[in-house]
């Protein structure tokens, strides 16, 4: 059988497709809290916006450029846009609908209500009246168009209006207003009844004449245009990779546009007006029916009185292996300890850099930074420690997409506190993740590790599900001092005693490991691959994959997102299973356990199997040492192959399907996982009065899935 | 801030520069006990450099500093206490070593210490001798040594420690990879040149070695961890076995191969696939030669003996006594190449040693120029050999050429010296000789000269009259009291001659007092 054959692979951007649909699935699930299915959907419509601007930019670009070929499923670039478009509009309409007639209603029932400004009782119009004269207006730039004026060149995913303008006599003309985005979106009303939202444009369009003195509007239309945002930077040729990133930043905000995004009910001539000055085709045009940008939930204003329409509050646990010691150093000294985020808090990384920065004995501290966030008590800790004498070794990826600026930011603040800041290795993505303490004692240096599958970012780490791995074995201790040599620039890969590392071995490490798997098989053994990840793309790891199903392994793989791989098609899948958890957290960890003819091996990584993170990323993959600590990362596999609420099971056609739940218990991996965390956090003697930080504000999904 | 670490234990760095790359190790010890904390490599083909063009790219120069300074900050996150960077052929032979060892010093601040060719082997050796020693098997055995550098070759015939004979060659498997690369292209039979090329030196080696067999064959130096390697050889200890005819299959099937199809079978790089047949042919030679029964290899690097030798300088000093030893065999042999007069030679040395000993206070000399002196001793009359007259002057080039084992460049050229002072003409500034040696170098050899020119002035005839001597210090001449049964005015009217350069030397006039024996 041709393993290669285009028909055993599914495209990987329907995948995404699929995967943002059962976010959508999320969205439109009543026994979600109402407000947790608003965030749901302000999430999909986020996610549209990153994968049109990366994903669907990359396709034109390739059809612009006459690329026919074909992707591993057989599709090309234009079949691949044809079929983009279609699920697009589709999802588009889907979630316009959930909002406008399941979640606007709802919200009104809970008295919330986000109104048209029609509806706005005649006293509280005066107040929005006001607020327009007093702070709308005074940064308001309309912008006319004419010969002398061509259309503006308008920032991405910025809201803007088209105004039709007509002069008495004269023909009619148009001006754009960019809705500002220094403002709220959502205007509070007042009102005694209840809480009551309007949008800042209609505000805005409502007082438009006022911009416009001696012209008759005949329509104002509100538009956003997405652009290509994938930054294409010259390594080989920047000198100075920070100022080459800065440039490509402000370009980032003129790439050439792929989506345009209108009401319905538009206008005919202002749309043909758009699509003249902006060159797009038919299928790039989103008429919504509702307000545009529904990612602005994502920082919604409404929550005060509407505690109940969110998840009861899930506090991160603190790890018992922490409990009976003053001192990180001393906790880690005596036991590896394995991280469960956001089940268990990431508070404990933190105190353990805090403590750190500040322990005299501490000689150097050594991290990747990739997404640090913003206020980051993590870059806190390590000025801090700069500032104590400590040699502190920052690895800041300024590559980090849509974090750039970010990652600029905070290099900067680091180099100006003493910090030994490298931006990793040309070419390559740093996106492992990796904490090094060395420390002097008593009997000798010791080195602390933390290596983990996500980023050093405390507000991801409320949200999304992480595992970390502390440890002071001494092949960790050396091979961490290694991999930040070769960060550095001090040496070349060496033979690693304990990690992987992409993109030298860790691909290979994969294939050997599931090639063991096959030879147990064909000799009848028990042979059996689970893996969790993120994304599964890469070609040839799906051939390896089907080659062991084909031989008799059994495989389970956890895929949060894109999975290129079909399962279950006999004679080529029928033992492998795939399945996807969609839920309250972001599933984010990358856990792979090989039965190893009953020597389970389990090990962790930063890396998905996407041919990026194989081949064009430092990444690295660190066994589990510990017997325990394998069988409780052995459990939580299991867990997640148990779940029946938020998991999906993906058929043999690429679609997914909720688990058929009848004669199976109700299980929901991540709510059991945290009710673990709850009950091994239960103070054995004495109380445990640390207080942990709340994080109120959900953040978007992980940007990754775009690149 | 920092407090101090407790007393046994210490934080060192060790940095080499070779002809492939730099490394650095930094160690912790403690209790004799030693960590290896971190280990950066980082390629660079230096060697390629030196032996194609004689000398280092200035940008390549550049790289090792950008490389040092990286290395210098990793020294002071551990608070490293003690730092030493050597560096091997690929630098001190490069011809402009001196401007490498300037830019480093201004761009780094770091001071290379460059081992000279004979330093480098004989640490090398000092490490395998103390290896074989440890396993009975190897005690009784001939053992043929052979390290092969990438500028030179060395190869010691030993047994119980002993060292029977040294050799030193001038081919290396990167040096002789360069020289030879331009014929590759011009031939389809490299093997076939590398052999010839080989055979001059394979000729000379094979008259000095004995007539029976060799038990143990010692492969040393850095291409043989990568033929172990493709070789499959399992080593337990130390040393492995190359099975014989594994080593053959690897030879015959890259011996037709060029270097780019040699990285592809084995998934090699190009500068290691480019050296792998010189150097896999220049181990077959030499294993030829020996007529050896078993090919052993060591993985020992010349990086783990520079670690040792600074980390556990006792190590070295307790094989100090030995390697005396072997240095003076191996000049003694020497001598017997060039048919010296083996009693006048060990008489001289022996009243040359007799003096220096009790004048300790009078020269403020130490160990390792006594050692120099008995060597000079031995061989200050090696040049009659070639003339009787101005044999001096051929005692001094006969040294000067020959591969003193043990010896620095440096003791080489005090060596041949203090032989070319020991007759007619005495040390001046006039002579390039001896104006380039550095002050102090200049002093000790006056001051060897003085001894050794009264030592040999007792032993003028050859006759060796002088069994035991006695030597007194006083405030402005020294006695040297004889004892003879002898007539000895032939040597009293010699030593008065001999012993004005020993009074401008040390501001005291020698003075012979004789006493008959009963």
């Amino acid at each position: 059988m041709n393993l290669s054959d285009p028909q055993w692979y599914q495209n990987r951007d329907l995948s995404w497709l699929q995967f943002n649909q059962r976010v959508l699935e999320e969205a439109l699930d009543r026994t979600n809290p109402l407000l947790e299915r608003l965030k749901f959907l302000a999430i999909v419509f986020s996610n549209l916006d990153e994968f049109f601007m990366i994903r669907v930019a990359g396709i034109k670009e390739q059809i612009e450029v006459g690329f026919h070929g074909a992707d591993p499923a057989g599709m090309t670039p234009v079949q691949q846009m044809e079929r983009i478009a279609q699920e697009a509009h589709r999802m588009t309409k889907v979630g316009y609908s959930c909002f406008q007639r399941s979640i606007l209603p709802a919200l009104r029932k809970e008295g919330c209500v986000i109104s048209d400004i029609a509806e706005v009782p005649e006293k509280a119009v005066q107040f929005l009246d006001r607020t327009y004269e007093e702070t709308v207006f005074p940064v308001l730039t309309p912008m006319a168009v004419d010969p002398s004026r061509p259309f503006p060149n308008l920032q991405n995913r910025s809201l803007n209006l088209i105004v039709s303008l007509k002069e008495e006599s004269k023909s009619m003309r148009y001006a754009v207003v960019p809705v500002p985005s220094v403002l709220p979106r959502l205007i509070s009303v007042p009102n005694n009844t209840c809480k009551q939202w309007v949008f800042l444009e209609q505000i805005i369009i409502r007082n438009i004449h006022k911009l416009f003195p001696g012209y008759e509007i005949l329509r104002c239309d509100p538009f956003r245009i997405t652009r290509n945002a994938d930054l294409d930077i010259d390594e080989e040729e920047a000198d100075d990779l920070l100022a080459e990133i800065q440039r490509s930043l402000k370009r980032r905000h003129w790439g050439f546009p792929v989506r345009l995004e209108v009401r319905n009910g538009i206008s005919q001539s202002a749309l043909s007006f758009l699509c003249q000055s902006c060159p797009l085709e038919e299928e790039d045009i989103y008429p919504v029916n509702g307000p545009l940008d529904l990612a602005t939930f994502l920082k919604s204003p409404i929550k005060k009185g509407f505690e109940s329409l969110f998840y009861p509050s899930a506090l991160p646990q603190s790890s018992p292996r922490f409990r009976d010691y003053d001192s990180a150093f001393e906790a880690i000294r005596k036991q590896d300890i394995l991280l469960h985020h956001p089940f268990e808090s990431f508070q404990h990384v933190i105190d353990l850099l805090r403590e750190a920065s500040e322990d005299p004995n501490v000689l150097a501290i050594k991290q990747t930074l990739y997404r640090v966030g913003g206020d980051s008590p993590i870059i806190r800790a390590l000025i801090r420690a700069a500032e104590n004498g400590k040699q502190v070794t920052a690895l800041v990826e300024l590559k980090a997409r849509f974090d750039e600026e970010n990652n600029i930011l905070w290099a900067r603040r680091l180099e100006d506190a003493g910090c030994h800041v490298v931006y990793g290795l040309m070419g390559l993505k740093t996106h492992c993740k990796t904490l090094l303490v060395i420390r002097r004692e008593e009997d000798g240096i010791r080195r602390y590790v933390h290596m983990s599958t996500g980023n050093y970012n405390d507000t991801t780490a409320a949200l999304y599900t992480d595992m970390g791995y502390l440890t002071t074995r001494e092949p960790f201790g050396y091979d961490a001092s290694s991999l930040f040599n070769v960060l550095t620039g001090y040496a070349q890969p060496p033979a690693w005693k304990t990690i992987a590392f992409s993109p030298i071995n860790l691909r290979q490490s994969f294939i050997e490991w599931i090639q063991q798997e096959i030879r147990y098989a064909e000799r009848s053994m028990e042979a059996r691959i689970i893996a969790k990840m993120n994304s599964l793309v890469d070609p040839e790891m799906i051939r390896a994959l089907y080659q062991a199903s084909i031989a008799g392994v059994e495989i389970d793989l956890i895929v949060r997102g894109i999975c290129c791989l079909k399962p279950g098609i006999p004679g080529l899948s029928e033992r492998i299973r795939v399945r996807s958890v969609v839920g309250r957290y972001l599933e984010h960890t990358r856990v792979f356990s090989f039965h190893n003819g009953g020597d389970t091996r389990v090990l962790l990584s930063s890396a998905d199997w996407m041919p990026r993170n194989l081949d064009r990323r430092v990444e690295i993959l660190f066994p589990i040492e510990e017997q325990s600590l394998k069988e409780r990362v052995g459990a939580i596999l299991d867990l997640y192959m148990r779940d029946t609420i938020k998991a999906r099971e993906m058929q043999s056609d690429g679609t997914y399907t909720r688990v058929d739940r009848r004669g199976k218990p109700r299980v929901n991996a991540q709510m059991e996982l945290y009710q673990w965390a709850v009950q091994s956090a239960q103070p054995k003697k004495t109380q445990d009065t640390r207080l942990f930080k709340v994080y109120s504000r959900p953040d978007e999904l992980d940007e990754d899935d775009f690149e | 801030m920092s407090e101090k670490l407790p007393k046994d234990r210490t934080i060192s760095g060790i940095a080499h520069i070779g002809s492939y790359g730099i490394s650095l190790r930094i160690v912790e010890v403690k209790q004799n006990r030693m960590k290896i904390l971190e280990a950066p490599d980082y390629p660079l083909a230096l060697g390629k450099d030196t032996f194609t063009k004689g000398k280092i790219d200035f940008e390549k120069v550049d790289k090792i500093s950008e490389i040092l300074k990286g290395f210098a900050k990793l020294l002071k996150e551990y608070h490293t206490e003690n730092f030493i960077l050597y560096a091997t052929s690929a630098i001190r032979e490069a011809s402009n070593k001196a401007y490498i060892l300037d830019q480093i010093r201004v761009k780094t601040g770091m001071e290379i210490h460059i081992l000279d060719d004979s330093e480098e082997k004989t640490r090398m050796y000092r490490k395998l001798s103390q290896e074989l020693d440890k396993d009975e098997a190897f005690q009784s055995s001939d053992i043929f040594l052979t390290y092969i550098g990438t500028g030179s070759l060395g190869v010691v015939l030993t047994k119980k420690g002993d060292f029977l004979l040294t050799q030193n060659i001038h081919i290396g498997s990167l040096k002789l990879a360069e020289m030879l690369g331009i014929l590759q292209q011009r031939t389809d039979r490299f093997d076939v040149v590398i052999e010839e090329y080989l055979n001059t030196y394979m000729h000379t080696l094979q008259n000095l070695l004995p007539v029976d067999p060799i038990r143990y064959f010692v492969a040393s130096g850095k291409e043989i961890h990568l033929i172990m390697e493709l070789c499959g050889a399992e080593s337990t200890s130390c040393f492995g076995v190359i099975p014989k005819d594994s080593f053959e299959n690897l030879y015959s099937s890259i011996m037709h191969s060029t270097p780019q199809q040699i990285a592809e079978m084995y998934n090699l790089s190009e500068d290691q696939a480019e050296v792998l047949l010189p150097a896999l042919s220049i181990y077959r030679q030499l294993f030829l030669v020996s007529r050896a029964e078993t090919m052993l290899a060591t993985k020992v690097s010349i990086m783990d003996v520079l670690i040792e030798d600074t980390l556990f300088p006792e190590y070295r000093d307790n094989w100090h006594s030995r390697l005396e030893r072997n240095i003076i065999q191996s000049a003694r042999s020497v001598g017997e190449k060039y048919r010296y007069d083996q009693k006048h030679a060990y008489m001289v040395e022996s009243l040359a040693g007799k003096l220096f000993d009790k004048m300790i206070n009078v020269h403020g000399l130490g160990s390792h120029e006594r050692l120099l002196l008995q060597i000079s001793a031995i061989l200050h009359d090696a040049g009659k050999y070639v003339n009787v007259r101005n044999h001096a002057h051929h005692s001094y080039d006969l040294i000067r050429n020959t591969d003193l084992f043990g010896l620095s460049a440096l003791d080489v050229e005090i060596v041949s010296n203090v032989a070319r002072y020991h007759s007619v003409e005495e040390p001046s500034m006039t002579h390039p000789n001896f104006r380039e040696l550095d002050p102090h170098h200049r002093l000790v050899v006056s001051k060897l000269v003085g001894i050794l020119r009264v030592a040999d002035a007792l032993d003028r005839a050859h006759e060796h009259k002088f069994n035991d001597l006695k030597v007194k210090a006083k405030k402005n001449h020294v006695d040297i009291i004889v004892e003879t049964q002898y007539e000895t005015i032939f040597e009293e009217w010699i030593f008065e001659a001999k012993s004005d350069f020993f009074r401008e030397v040390f501001g005291l006039k020698p003075r012979l007092k004789k006493r008959l024996m009963e």
